[in-house]
């Protein structure tokens, strides 16, 4: 078997100039679809992974106005959310958790001197993991008791950090908010969102809402998030939250301007039905194709059996039995997939290794995920290649053994 | 009396060509006795490369009975038909070789097919090649040598399987005269050695050196005629 398979490689290796062609286009077409579906895998991880640190059963509400007249008041009365209401949503059996959030812009320094005019934000404990946040090794972020006793505690995001502190670590060193010394407990591990508000998280500063809200005055936050005890029912809650508000401040449950609910987790859900489509399109593209290369392989082959007639012809003459005839043009066959299509496997792999070893932005690097060639899909690709081969060769290796040999010297 | 090595009964065969059935033999009768040396003769179309198919296993009859020492060849199933076609040595005009191989690989070709190890199989092509004067020419390709060897390289593969049956269509037919002498000297010196010869030639002076001559005219045998040498 292997003396005929080192015979079969010398003879193809003859044969090199024509078959070069067909280990091209195989290798073309392998490389084309490793790379696509490599880059597509990538893309959904990194999207996968973005939309869970986003907060993906997350329900963001904030204060707006009337917009029909409600409880014997006019229209356009304004709604604020105020902390009991928050308290009231807190009670709701399908909220899981929930934060308050006060936004201020406020001047951040280190000292004497010149800083920042960042945004400070204060939340709950309950904030980081409603919104998928996680600390960087070494850190903290806000605790139960950071609210209660008010304490003066900052939770950093990732690139006011690095604005603040260069590359020092800044965790138990001390920052002035307009003024007033806060020290960090925690820094935000790098992260991209999708579903931002009020811009992105690595610029902004966590301090307790109790502590902003004695600091700068405020009454009423910004915002109340909360998570939904199970994300796929969060339009039942959107309906009850507003039921509850509506109750509590006098508006008309239909008006959905008094107060704005954006939800998170349908956010999430279409995102995901949009990352199923990309799936689905990429899975759609990669099999097509495969059929053209495998309709190209057979098509290769035919041509190679048809010039081949007379060297069938004489072969059979020559005491060859069908079953090695047959055997040959399938061996031949799967030979050029192997050897195109692990060539476009080896060189897409190296490509994407390249790809992710660019020193390319961190964002882009998020959405981009790391495309690399990933076992599932480099299987897949194997497999199909395989399933390929098989198609191509059986055609003509059929009709190769079935060659009248003295057709094929006749017509010589 | 016993059996003939190639008997055949009533053989008929029809192609179609251009449409229209062309009867390329026609009720042949025909003995061929282990040994002999068998010239088939005849103007062009009158079926004696078809009837050599038919001898070589490369084509079965339409009709008729045909017997290869003792085997009705149309009961064959593929594989022992190739088995068959092995115990054959065919030389043909076009020489018809491999134009990719050297001229030990296209030696040793049928030895492949008969499951012979690869090392064997090359010796024995060597030996052949040195046999039929090509020892110096084992690894040129077929378009590097002149006609007259490559026809020795098609009589070397044709004989390196031992065969009790030599077949040659035209074996001279696009040699020069001495490439064509010295070919035939070699396949008469294969028959003093026990081998059965036929050969297919519309040359006189070859068919006259066959010790039987079997003349054929639109699909039939019209003469068979002994030779004194």
């Amino acid at each position: 078997m292997m003396r005929e398979l080192g015979e079969l490689l010398r003879e193809l290796w003859a044969d090199r100039r024509r078959l070069f062609l067909v280990v091209v286009a195989l290798g073309w077409g392998t490389l084309g679809l490793t790379v696509l579906l490599g880059f597509g895998h990538g893309f959904d991880r990194a999207m996968v992974g973005v939309l869970r640190e986003s907060g993906d059963r997350m329900l963001r509400l904030s204060g707006g106005a009337t917009t029909v007249p409600a409880g014997g008041l006019p229209a356009g009365r304004p709604v604020p959310l105020a902390p009991e209401d928050a308290a009231a949503l807190r009670a709701l059996p399908g909220v899981r958790l929930l934060s308050l959030e006060y936004t201020v812009r406020a001047r951040v320094t280190l000292g004497a001197g010149e800083g920042p005019n960042a945004r400070v934000h204060g939340v709950d404990d309950a904030y980081a993991e409603v919104r998928g946040i996680r600390v960087r090794g070494g850190g903290r972020f806000l605790s139960p008791i950071d609210g209660q006793e008010r304490r003066r505690v900052a939770v950093l995001g990732d690139r006011i950090a690095r604005d603040l502190f260069g590359a020092a670590d800044p965790i138990g060193r001390t920052l002035l908010v307009s003024g007033q010394p806060f020290s960090v407990a925690g820094v935000l591990a790098p992260r991209i969102t999708v579903m931002t508000y009020n811009g992105q998280d690595d610029d902004k500063i966590f301090v307790p809402a109790t502590t902003l809200r004695a600091l700068f005055g405020l009454r009423n936050p910004s915002f109340v998030v909360l998570e939904a005890a199970r994300a796929e029912r969060s339009a039942e809650l959107v309906q009850e939250v507003r039921r509850t508000l509506a109750a509590r401040l006098r508006f008309d449950p239909g008006d959905r301007a008094a107060v704005a609910i954006r939800d998170h987790a349908a956010q999430a859900r279409e995102i995901g039905a949009l990352i199923l489509g990309i799936r689905l399109f990429l899975g759609i593209v990669g099999v097509l194709g495969l059929l053209v290369a495998a309709v190209g392989v057979a098509n290769i082959m035919h041509a190679l059996v048809d010039e081949r007639v007379r060297e069938i012809g004489l072969r059979l003459a020559l005491g060859a039995r069908p079953l090695q005839i047959r055997a040959r043009a399938l061996l031949e066959a799967a030979l050029l997939v192997a050897v195109g299509g692990g060539g476009g496997l080896g060189l897409a792999s190296l490509l994407l290794l390249g790809l992710d070893a660019l020193p390319l932005d961190r964002s882009v690097r998020a959405y981009l995920g790391s495309p690399v060639p990933s076992l599932p899909v480099a299987a897949g690709i194997a497999a199909l290649l395989g399933a390929c081969a098989l198609v191509a060769g059986w055609h003509p290796a059929r009709r190769a053994a079935a060659v009248q040999p003295v057709e094929a010297l006749r017509h010589a | 009396m016993p059996e003939p090595l190639l008997a055949l009964r009533g053989v008929s065969k029809v192609y179609a060509r251009d449409g229209a059935p062309v009867r390329a033999l026609d009720g042949v009768d025909l003995d061929i006795a282990a040994g002999e040396y068998v010239a088939l003769t005849g103007a062009s179309g009158s079926g004696k490369s078809t009837l050599l198919h038919i001898l070589g296993c490369l084509d079965r009859p339409d009709q008729g009975s045909y017997r290869f020492a003792g085997t009705e060849i149309a009961s064959l199933r593929p594989d022992a038909l190739a088995r068959q076609r092995r115990a054959v040595g065919f030389v043909f005009q076009a020489f018809h070789l491999l134009p990719r191989l050297s001229a030990v690989d296209n030696v040793a070709l049928p030895l492949r097919y008969s499951g012979v190890a690869p090392a064997v199989r090359r010796a024995r092509a060597v030996e052949v090649l040195r046999r039929v004067g090509l020892g110096d020419r084992l690894e040129h390709r077929p378009g590097e040598l002149s006609g007259g060897q490559q026809q020795r390289v098609a009589v070397a593969r044709a004989l390196v399987g031992a065969p009790s049956l030599l077949l040659c269509d035209e074996p001279t037919g696009n040699l020069d005269s001495r490439s064509g002498v010295e070919v035939i000297e070699l396949l008469e010196e294969l028959w003093r050695e026990g081998c059965t010869l036929i050969v297919v030639t519309h040359d006189p002076g070859l068919a006259a050196r066959a010790r039987r001559r079997v003349s054929m005219r639109d699909g039939r045998v019209v003469g068979v005629a002994e030779q004194e040498r």
